[in-house]
């Protein structure tokens, strides 16, 4: 994965709460065995609707996703973050996150920034005003800044770390190969297919 | 500080003295169950933790309807022969994974069990600290097993007085999500002086729906209920039940009496804070009844639904689908005559499968439908068109409206 400091760009909000992720992507379109090509499907049913602003073109080309509380809810699907990376977000805004979600986005890269729920209805305001604020998420102070507005990012510290250093899970275990060949040689050997 | 059943069930699993909310912990996993979704995005490890603790369960997509699905099959009994994993449920043995689960014994008290399956709460039924975890994790927990848990803040629900004739777990599921919403980041725990008048597949309910308040668990003290069934479902006797501490910390607590309930039912769109009391919405009309799910497609919602579609018919203008949460279900029904009955009432009774509850095969919803389902999630696109409306309630408030065409009060029905 790519590191990441900090993205700087325009956002785009729906003000809904608990978007569970049959919402984001339902699950007759997951059937496929890679990890691209979902885009087309996210938020599917809401984009066919009149003034959904993900429809708008003022909003085009937005990187940073501002929704309500609980997002992520439901379903375990991967394929969610998968959606939401694949239509161009790389930050997603909110109070909460459904903790599947929430662990499904940092293993593929996607930032999911917890902030108070105060905090992300200024930014929602600040947006909806101006669609072409630019908002900045920076990681290495965990601040997000847009418009006056300096909001504390609540991230644990083994999150941000993976994020500013670009390491997705085997790339942390790989870290102690040393380690585990060591271990392998002096221990009995687990379980391998015969 | 004391702790509460999960804080035990961790520290034993972690090795540690005591754990409480706000630590975070790296526990052995005493079973990780891999479920057919699974292969359709195979990694394929070399080596595995311990076959002993791994289960394969296909349930979501069975009899597979799709190439894509019926590829993951291969992979999955590739899989299996390769590693000798002998908790091998393919089609034929098969269900809903929290079904399995629960007739193999395979959730013990006082252990940990985890699957990517987000209703995996389930096993908290039966004292386990059972939940779902990405799949990234679950191919971890394979790989070296164990995991890690940052520990939640826990929400005690104190049970008193008995459940009135024709209210079920889901109406105190309903209640419970209706009253106090979401507990995103927190686990429920459930004891107290009802909880001997709930049955266990009452407790499964709740504690699989726990999902649908975003609970991180959802689990159960263990009693002499849960320790029958665990035996007559060929348990070994080496597990130790956790109990919480007399001063164990809460967020909150909570009482619900179980005796002053009435049938709910959750409107579209979201469980929490949306199910209300059934004469709110009584006399909707509705098109599909959905009689199914690791929530309600046990042999006990078999039987009620028979019990009162026995010498009725479903309504003209109605479908009634019958889904059994595994293949045991669907067997015991045909053998207790529950299958005959509900199909001459005019119901259709399907395979095992996870099917319908999530929108991808044997029943999907049409633009412009009505769906009272007792499933898991009314999410609007759920069950198949995001112009369908779910409405959730009751085994027995599905198959009473069934037989009526409307929202009803099933009490209304067997009177």
């Amino acid at each position: 994965m790519k590191p990441i400091t900090s993205i700087t760009g325009r956002a785009v909000a729906i003000r809904r709460t608990n978007i569970d992720t049959d919402q984001i992507i339902a699950a007759r379109h997951c059937l496929r065995t890679t990890r691209t090509g979902f885009a087309e499907h996210l938020f599917a049913a809401w984009r066919a609707e009149p003034g959904f602003p993900l429809a708008d073109p003022a909003h085009a080309g937005a990187t940073i996703l501002l929704a309500g509380a609980d997002f992520g809810s439901g379903s375990s699907r991967e394929h969610a973050v998968w959606a939401l990376q694949d239509h161009g977000f790389a930050v997603v805004i909110a109070s909460r996150f459904g903790d599947i979600f929430a662990d499904n986005a940092v293993r593929s890269g996607l930032v999911a920034a917890v902030l108070a729920d105060d905090e992300v209805s200024s930014l929602m305001d600040a947006v909806e005003a101006d669609p072409a604020l630019p908002i900045a998420v920076d990681l290495v102070d965990l601040t997000v800044r847009a418009a006056g507005i300096e909001a504390p990012i609540r991230m644990d510290a083994d999150t941000r770390q993976r994020f500013l250093d670009g390491l997705d899970g085997i790339d942390v275990t790989l870290q102690h190969e040393a380690a585990i060949r060591a271990y392998e040689l002096t221990h009995v050997p687990i379980a391998r297919a015969s | 500080m004391g702790m509460t059943m999960v804080e035990k069930i961790l520290a034993r699993a972690s090795g540690s003295d005591a754990v409480h909310a706000g630590d975070t912990v790296v526990a052995k996993v005493d079973m990780n169950i891999l479920i057919d979704l699974m292969f359709t995005q195979w990694p394929d490890p070399l080596k595995i933790a311990d076959a002993e603790r791994t289960a394969i369960i296909l349930d979501h997509a069975v009899p597979a309807p799709s190439v894509v699905d019926a590829n993951a099959g291969v992979l999955a009994r590739e899989f299996a022969a390769r590693f000798g994993i002998e908790r091998f449920f393919d089609v034929g043995r098969h269900g809903i994974c929290h079904q399995v689960i629960a007739e193999n014994a395979l959730a013990l008290p006082g252990q940990v069990l985890t699957c990517t399956d987000s209703h995996t709460c389930a096993g908290g039924a039966y004292n386990n600290a059972a939940r779902g975890l990405g799949p990234a994790e679950i191919i971890s927990i394979l790989c070296t097993g164990q995991t890690w848990y940052s520990v939640a803040p826990t929400i005690r629900y104190e049970l008193t007085g008995a459940p009135p004739p024709g209210i079920s777990g889901k109406d105190v599921f309903l209640h419970l999500a209706g009253t106090w919403g979401d507990a995103t980041n927190h686990t429920l725990e459930f004891g107290g002086p009802g909880l001997a008048s709930l049955p266990m597949n009452d407790r499964r309910t709740i504690a699989t729906q726990g999902a649908e308040v975003s609970a991180d668990f959802s689990v159960f003290e263990f009693d002499e209920h849960c320790a029958a069934y665990l035996a007559e479902h060929g348990a070994p006797d080496s597990f130790t039940p956790a109990d919480p501490d007399p001063d164990a910390v809460y967020a909150a607590t909570r009482t619900i009496d179980l005796g002053a309930l009435v049938p709910y039912v959750a409107r579209p769109g979201k469980v929490s804070e949306n199910a209300v009391p059934i004469p709110e919405i009584e006399e909707r009309a509705v098109q599909q009844c959905f009689i199914g799910s690791c929530a309600n497609g046990q042999l006990e919602d078999l039987r009620i639904a028979a019990d009162i579609l026995d010498g009725r018919q479903v309504a003209r203008g109605v479908r009634l689908i019958v889904t059994p949460a595994s293949q045991q279900v669907y067997r015991d029904a045909v053998r207790l005559g529950y299958v005959q009955t509900l199909a001459d009432a005019g119901a259709v009774v399907t395979n095992s499968t996870c099917g319908a509850c999530f929108g991808y095969h044997m029943g999907v919803l049409g633009a412009g439908e009505v769906c009272l389902t007792s499933s898991t999630r009314n999410f609007r696109g759920r069950m198949g068109s995001p112009d369908a409306e779910i409405y959730m309630a009751s085994t027995a408030t599905v198959a009473g409206s069934a037989v009526t065409g409307r929202i009803t009060d099933p009490r209304k029905v067997l009177a």
